[in-house]
């Protein structure tokens, strides 16, 4: 009911919406995360802010191929857009962290990345460091994405997409395999899978969850979050999807739904186009 | 033993025994109500072929909805007491079904078989049926109605969307506006219940994406919160509610017990208690009536595999069939040979489903593979005897043949049912088996609509894909022991006749017609013997006649060879086509049908005197 009056949920998305127990959702909570979110306070040198790297005019990621951190530190992975972490189940790209709770407070601390302590966070901004991830998470949790030309269509409006648009998504769903992992409203199966994107000359350069597996990321808003997988290796869409045609970078702990596609060129637009339709502006 | 005595007992079990849960909630229940073991009456209400538990109980106990599989899918009203049928909308696929709070409607999924889609229908109980369509959308491939709030204005609803996705859902009974609640891996609830206020739904959910086992969940309708209800490593399933009590079936204290949970206000209230020790083998939960009856039932036939010795020179048995998987008695099916014969593989259709692989010899399970799989339609058994090649439905809901990794049971796609065309009729691929050398698999692409059939073959190691045969018909395959044929039944319209043909499965594709059906046969392939003859049985067209109906010929690929007529002597062996013939010919293998097992129940009195609240 709280829930309900603090958000509301976009065409496309459940209606249940799931948040902790001990962390109710409310209007005043998501404020305060918004301003948290926002305050540059939380890094070491008063540099960086969550938003620095999680632009909302970006979906929330930052166009990078890799998180830059406080005094220009280069990190591993590339910034993944906070669009509707409030359904996730696995958080950051090798899921180590199960709650949004929990994930909020990691890069403050990471070196690479705000390099804070939670102490001097808290002394900070004068809240305590439980305080600051409830809010957090409470912020990022409202961070919703829906009613997209997608949801239009599917929710009876058959004019929302295109022709090109809809023989796209035919090929999500079937040729091009997409669903297998890219499932749901969020377009995620928040599991971990091995793509081969880190598998270079003959070894991961990074091992992700530890077999070279990463967790599927969202799809919504995917035209505003270049650039893309975990490392930002592929710059385009389109590089994305010849990427998949071509089956991935075999290694031997490759999911075995990779496997070449065999998509003409007309068929790898329309897939693209559809991916479009997913995002909002 | 006395009652005071007893009662001395269960105070000491729950006094002294408080981490042993299950036992003190047995105690608790005995507790509350000395009775209430003795006076909880569990019988069968209805049984025979007609049974199905696909529909659900109308509040006063007396109708049960049904799907007449008789009468073409029709949507059926059984009255349990007077034990008379009769049909609410006639010719065509119903499905799941569920009566209102008030009696006097019915919803149910309809089959849609020109868009391959269901739909929910509404068709009134009294009066005039007037069956009408409540809800469709080309999204939404498959749609369950299972409960009905009490004011009559939702219908809980499971669905599946074009992309698998399984859902938790609302339908307004009066627009057929769908509010999706929650979204879940591929694969949905058995069945959802409201509460008796209506504020709440229980529903049963996998445990995780990889689990088979369930747990029970209760979300409120408006979207606000859900409660994990019962979460543990058991097998919960939702049955419904009753006097403030979320009931749930669970095999916690070794086998499927009925147990009730206080649920109020949003929250367990207590620890639940075990209202039924072992409630039997069921498949749902129908429903509850008013006056707290809880209805539920199953269907199918008990099912073994058997082998049997048989000399091909004459036909006959050479000694009485066995029992060879004495394991899972009962549901047993779909045998397979090893190459070397001395193992067999069979599908047990259990929850969850077992794929066990037996020492013939010795009748030692030497393992048993558990398909990380929705359901299995038919195993067949790898060369080395490790793993399976299967037909069925994966976790993600998708239809196909896959191989199973032989140590997890993860279903590894080789081929899986598409839409290349986007005709909402995906093309199936079906009727799997190995290649001699365990490198490649052959299975059966159908078009959606149903204009052919293509054999392909798929090479393990490459991945590399490529077709064998098209045709309008194409039925199952049998491969020859040495791996150099394949026998197929095949026909080139629905009004020619049908082939028997061999098609060379080394080198060169080339294909060679054994036989051809004449006016009023069919034919059916069981396989091969070891000297390169297909035994093809050549039956007159009447569904349902035993294995040994008709002749069994034995036509060999090799063209300069004869065909000869077989002259079975089975003693009478009543046994489910086809034959499964070990690779030295020595052995049959089969599906012994046993008893009808389908049977709907109803449990009374079993609910403790005061409930949850």
């Amino acid at each position: 009911m709280l829930l309900l009056a603090a958000i509301a949920i976009p065409l496309g998305l459940d209606l249940y919406l799931p948040v902790p127990e001990e962390n109710p959702l409310t209007a005043e909570k998501i404020e305060l995360g918004r301003r948290l979110f926002f305050d540059r306070r939380l890094s070491r040198d008063g540099s960086l802010a969550c938003a620095s790297c999680h632009d909302p005019e970006r979906a929330y990621s930052d166009g990078r191929s890799v998180a830059v951190g406080v005094s220009g530190r280069i990190g591993r992975r590339n910034s993944p857009a906070l669009i509707n972490r409030g359904y996730g189940r696995l958080f950051f790209w090798d899921g180590r962290a199960a709650s949004l709770e929990e994930q909020v407070l990691l890069p403050i601390q990471d070196s690479d990345e705000m390099n804070l302590s939670l102490a001097e966070a808290s002394a900070r901004v004068g809240l305590a460091p439980g305080e600051i991830s409830h809010a957090l998470a409470t912020f990022v949790r409202s961070i919703l994405s829906g009613n997209s030309r997608f949801d239009q269509f599917v929710n009876g409006d058959r004019n929302a997409l295109s022709a090109e648009e809809q023989a796209g998504l035919q090929l999500f769903r079937g040729k091009a395999n997409c669903t297998a992992c890219h499932v749901g409203p969020n377009f995620t199966d928040e599991r971990l899978h091995n793509t081969g994107i880190a598998w270079r000359d003959g070894r991961f350069a990074d091992s992700g969850a530890g077999h070279g597996d990463f967790k599927t990321p969202t799809l919504r808003e995917i035209a505003r979050t270049a650039p893309y997988m975990h490392d930002g290796s592929l710059a385009t869409l389109n590089a994305v999807v010849e990427y998949y045609n071509r089956g991935g970078n075999g290694n031997p702990q490759l999911d075995p739904e990779l496997h070449p596609l065999h998509l003409s060129e007309g068929e790898k637009r329309n897939l693209i186009q559809f991916l479009r339709s997913l995002s909002t502006r | 033993m006395g009652d005071s005595q007893s009662r001395k007992l269960f105070e000491r079990v729950v006094k002294e025994y408080p981490d042993q849960k299950d036992a003190v909630a047995a105690a608790r229940l005995r507790l509350e109500d000395p009775n209430a073991a003795k006076t909880a009456l569990q019988r069968q209400v209805w049984t025979g072929p007609k049974v199905d538990v696909y529909g659900s109980i109308s509040p006063d106990g007396r109708l049960l909805s049904f799907v007449d599989w008789a009468n073409h899918g029709a949507l059926a009203i059984h009255d349990l007491t007077s034990g008379e049928n009769r049909t609410v909308e006639p010719g065509g696929e119903a499905e799941y079904s569920t009566i209102s709070k008030d009696g006097k409607l019915v919803a149910y999924s309809w089959f849609k078989r020109d868009v391959w889609r269901y739909e929910v229908r509404l068709a009134n109980l009294t009066g005039d049926a007037k069956p009408r369509r409540l809800f469709d959308n080309p999204e939404v491939s498959d749609i369950e109605p299972y409960d009905w709030t009490p004011d009559g204005k939702w219908i809980a609803v499971g669905i599946k969307r074009a992309d698998r996705t399984a859902q938790i859902g609302l339908l307004s009974a009066e627009n057929g506006t769908l509010k999706v609640l929650k979204s879940a891996d591929w694969r949905g609830s058995t069945r959802m219940f409201f509460s008796p206020d209506g504020q709440y739904l229980a529903y049963d959910m996998a445990a995780g994406d990889g689990e088979a086992q369930r747990d029970v969940y209760v979300i409120a309708v408006d979207g606000s919160r859900e409660t994990a209800a019962v979460v543990d490593p058991n097998q919960d399933i939702v049955m419904g509610w009753a006097r403030g009590l979320l009931l749930f079936a669970s095999d916690r204290s070794g086998s499927m017990g009925l147990w009730g949970l206080p649920f109020h206000d949003a929250k367990v209230q207590g620890p639940a208690q075990l209202l039924k020790a072992d409630l039997g083998t069921f498949e749902s939960s129908l429903g509850i009536s008013n006056s707290g009856a809880l209805f539920f039932g199953r269907t199918g036939v008990a099912r073994n595999v058997q082998i049997a010795g048989i000399d091909w020179s004459t036909g006959r048995l050479t000694g009485p069939p066995a029992d060879v998987i004495r394991k899972f008695v009962g549901s047993n099916s779909s045998p397979s040979w090893s190459r070397d014969g001395r193992y067999l593989g069979c599908r047990s259709l259990r929850d969850p489903i077992v794929l066990p692989v037996v020492n013939v010899e010795t009748g030692k399970i030497e393992r048993e593979i558990r398909p990380r799989m929705s359901f299995v339609a038919a195993a067949h058994l790898s060369p080395d005897a490790r793993t399976f090649v299967v037909d069925g439905t994966d976790w993600k809901g998708r239809l196909g043949v896959f191989l199973l990794a032989p140590d997890t049971g993860d279903a590894i796609p080789v081929a899986v049912s598409d839409d290349p065309n986007g005709s909402g009729k995906p093309d199936q691929v079906t009727n799997s088996d190995w290649s001699a050398d365990g490198k490649k698999i052959y299975y059966l692409k159908i078009s959606g609509n149903g204009a052919w059939r293509a054999f392909m073959e798929k090479d393990l190691a490459s991945g590399a894909e490529r077709e064998l045969l098209r045709n309008w018909r194409l039925g199952s395959m049998r491969v020859s022991p040495d791996g150099k044929w394949i026998a197929m039944v095949n026909a080139d319209s629905a009004d020619s006749p049908k082939a028997v043909v061999a098609i060379s499965a080394t080198g060169v594709q080339r294909i060679k017609e054994l036989y051809r059906t004449k006016a009023g046969e069919d034919v059916r392939i069981d396989g091969w013997t070891p000297d390169g003859e297909a035994l093809v049985g050549i039956l007159p067209v009447s569904p349902g006649k035993p294995a040994g109906s008709g002749e069994l010929w034995a036509m060999p690929a090799d063209e300069s060879r004869t065909a000869r007529k077989i002259e079975p002597d089975f003693g009478g062996l009543q046994a489910v086509p086809p034959l499964i013939i070990s690779p030295d010919g020595q052995y049959i293998a089969f599906v012994k049908n046993g008893p009808s097992i389908s049977e709907v129940s109803v449990l009374e009195n079993f609910l403790p005197k005061s409930g949850g609240k």
